[in-house]
């Protein structure tokens, strides 16, 4: 939507609005009001071993994800990355990936090694722009946290399936680490009912703006700019108990859902979603319908904003 | 956004006895492939030439040249603009005698894509643009204001990685190179030209590209290629520079073996040279080489291919002054009159990298060390790395890997920092020093 789209619309709110006398607005605008609460805190296990060793990596039990969601080890897994945090305790690289804060700069190292349909490698085998590590040099006891993330993809920091930190120790021998199943990583609570609904005209029009939403569902103040995929669920004979009960799984609990990818912009109209069988038709049914903005390349795979809508 | 204004009536300056021509059909646009770059045309009734002053909010203090020669059909491209704000612009026209203002109007730049990084910025200003590439989770080249937003930016979409970016000599497109040094280098690699608009893609095939390439103020590139040579059957990985002129036409100016021989300097596992670095002094019409695998600058005549001085590791032929400490495994340089800065991956104790700055006394071969600077908390970039001087003296430091850049003074107090979420890193960096025109 321009500027000029959005000068306009605004200036038909406050039209509307004198003469209804409070009437709720159907106007597609989201404020923070709409956004669900979602409390989540990462509990990453941590494999202790020695140190300046070679330590070999196994993933081939892992058959959730951290979103509890299940997973092939063979097909699921396309990368084997390690990250060195110089600076930071296993707690604030946790509560980093939780708020979404990671730097960079928080990082002194990574290397990576694409699995080839392997359930193991080694941090030997590890490098990136062609530059190895000597892990007799670089994994050592004292030099920082080391976090190893299997990924789907190869993009660094993203689609992160599972994660465990690795801890060298001068008085461990171990040098194999098994990476276990994920679910309970991710320890979460949702709150679904206290959002305001975001109200619309059942017959349209449908575009939903959230460029006046500040924060995201953490609370915390958040770049909507990255928002990358849109989704509008359709839960039909469902109630917000069942999807808060089943959060991680809200996309496969939906009985459609209508979709896109989105370049940049804040702005969207579901009339434009679609999923296999053509676009969003309209308000059909009756149930829940759920408006999810997630920023799919980011390394917190929650929502930025998950809303309830209700058509008038 | 796009506004079609139709036909304008320009507003003569005091004294102009008239107006210099009649403009029609003026309509500004955001370019729907760069959202921060706004294109302005329109038409006159008689030829002349025409600009476009503009600026943030309702200053007008840039200038965008619309064409060389006089015309009745003009195009300006307003670049250096960040996301999401509002843009004031007006025609500015000439006829050689005499200048002809018109109305302010306004526009406002689009968003950005979501698959840039998120920026976190402490401090006012960087001193500089600054165009370099992202690698990481996303292969782009980017243009930075010196407030740290992002201006400019070109998804590049191959499996290659972008190691440096330029704004070209003409000011009309950005030049980068894609290719791979994680590993072998690449024979679809290639120098990529685009326009300031985003709408036209160059491509310029170079194979097996390395880290860097520079252009000459003639338009011809001069890039690092890896070069591959059989020494007593073994094949041995060295580097040469290639040059594309204009016309497209590419040749071998220089080979490392013109210089030196594996067999006297011995190299590392990932390769002989392994250059990483380039820099072109278009005054003495020689190229600054930085080999990695050596740990050593070298200078070099282009016209003979010949090596007058090296500084750093097996190769150097200026030698350091006693309590100066050699740079290891280093990345960009910029060799000043009588200073060499160097972006030191690896020199540094424990695992950090820093700037290290010499005093270069050629005639007696002699470097002293006379700065250095570590960022705090210490940062290691174990790849690529760069540093630049602006203009008063400010030294910007890019810590390619730890996706940071800072702002330095002599002091060693950092004034400005930015910083890339994670999974994002820069390549080398470019300062732009006159970029924006008018500024």
């Amino acid at each position: 939507m321009s500027s000029i789209d959005r000068v306009y619309r605004l200036s038909g709110i406050a039209l509307v609005g004198a003469v209804a006398c409070q009437a709720p607005p159907m106007d597609g605008r989201l404020t923070d009001a709409n956004n669900y609460v979602f409390s989540g805190a990462l509990e990453v296990p941590s494999v202790t071993t020695a140190s300046g060793v070679d330590v070999d990596v196994c993933w081939d039990g892992v058959r959730t994800d951290i979103q509890c969601r299940d997973m092939d080890p063979v097909a699921d897994i396309d990368n084997l990355s390690l990250v060195r945090f110089p600076h930071m305790d296993q707690a604030s690289v946790e509560a980093g990936m939780s708020d979404s804060t990671l730097q960079q700069a928080d990082i002194s190292g990574y290397v990576e090694s694409r699995t080839d349909s392997e359930t193991c490698g080694s941090l030997s085998d590890m490098s990136f722009f062609g530059t190895t590590i000597d892990v007799t040099e670089q994994y050592v006891s004292g030099a920082g946290t080391y976090l190893l993330l299997l990924t789907t993809g190869t993009e660094p920091a993203v689609g992160s399936r599972m994660l465990v930190f690795i801890d060298p120790d001068v008085d461990s021998t171990n040098t194999s680490v098994e990476v276990p199943d994920g679910c309970g990583v991710l320890d979460f609570s949702v709150d679904l009912k206290s959002l305001e609904p975001l109200l619309l005209p059942t017959e349209g029009p449908w575009v939903v703006d959230w460029s006046g939403v500040t924060v995201d569902g953490r609370g915390l103040s958040s770049d909507f700019g990255a928002v990358d995929q849109v989704t509008f669920g359709f839960y039909e004979g469902q109630t917000l108990a069942d999807l808060e009960s089943d959060f991680l799984n809200i996309e496969s609990l939906a009985t459609q859902t209508w979709s896109a990818t989105l370049e940049s912009g804040t702005s969207v109209d579901l009339a434009e979603l679609s999923d296999s069988m053509g676009r969003f038709p309209g308000f059909e049914g009756v149930g829940v319908w759920v408006l999810a903005l997630r920023c799919e390349r980011c390394f917190n795979p929650a929502p930025l904003l998950l809303t309830r809508v209700e058509p008038r | 956004m796009v506004r079609v204004l139709g036909l304008v009536c320009l507003l003569a300056a005091p004294g102009c006895g008239g107006s210099v021509a009649e403009v029609s059909g003026l309509e500004a646009q955001i370019s729907e492939a760069v959202r921060t770059v706004v294109v302005v045309e329109w038409k006159t009734d008689v030829p002349v030439l025409g600009r476009v002053e503009f600026g943030l909010g309702e200053e007008l203090d840039w200038v965008a040249v619309a064409g060389d020669e006089p015309t009745r059909e003009h195009r300006a491209v307003l670049t250096g603009l960040p996301a999401d704000r509002a843009v004031s612009y007006r025609l500015v026209l000439d006829d050689g005698e005499r200048e002809q203002v018109g109305d302010t109007f306004m526009i406002e730049t689009g968003s950005l894509p979501g698959w840039l990084p998120r920026l976190d910025v402490v401090g006012t200003d960087s001193g500089a643009y600054m165009a370099l590439p992202l690698l990481g989770t996303t292969s782009a080249a980017v243009i930075l204001s010196p407030e740290g937003e992002i201006t400019w930016y070109h998804k590049d979409d191959s499996e290659l990685d972008v190691y440096r970016v330029r704004v070209s000599q003409d000011g009309r497109s950005v030049i980068y190179n894609a290719g791979s040094v994680s590993g072998d280098p690449s024979d679809e690699s290639r120098l990529v030209r685009v326009s300031m608009d985003g709408t036209s893609v160059e491509m310029i095939p170079v194979e097996l590209l390395a880290h860097d390439f520079v252009e000459h103020l003639d338009g011809t590139l001069g890039a690092l290629v890896v070069e591959y040579r059989e020494v007593d059957g073994v094949e041995v990985r060295g580097d040469q520079v290639v040059e594309v002129d204009p016309e497209g036409n590419q040749s071998v100016v220089w080979s490392a073996w013109d210089c030196f021989s594996p067999e006297d300097h011995p190299g590392e596992v990932t390769g002989w040279t392994f250059a990483n670095a380039l820099d072109f002094d278009s005054e003495e019409q020689a190229y600054t080489v930085g080999f990695r695998n050596q740990s050593s600058i070298v200078r070099v005549d282009r016209a003979s291919g010949t090596c007058p001085w090296a500084i750093g590791g097996g190769m150097g032929t200026v030698a350091l002054s006693a309590g100066s400490s050699p740079f290891l495994h280093q990345h960009q340089f910029v060799l000043e009159e009588e200073s060499l800065l160097v972006f030191d991956n690896e020199g540094s104790v424990g695992v950090e990298s820093r700037v290290i700055e010499y005093n270069l006394d050629l005639e007696a071969a002699m470097a002293e060390e006379i700065w250095s600077y570590v960022a705090s908390p210490p940062v290691f970039s174990f790849v690529l790395g760069d540093v630049a001087r602006i203009a008063g003296g400010d030294i910007l430091v890019t810590w390619s890997a730890a996706g940071q850049i800072d702002r330095v003074q002599p002091n060693g107090e950092r004034v400005w920092q930015l910083n890339t979420e994670l999974g994002h890193v820069f390549g080398f960096s470019t300062v732009l020093d006159e970029f924006q025109t008018g500024r």
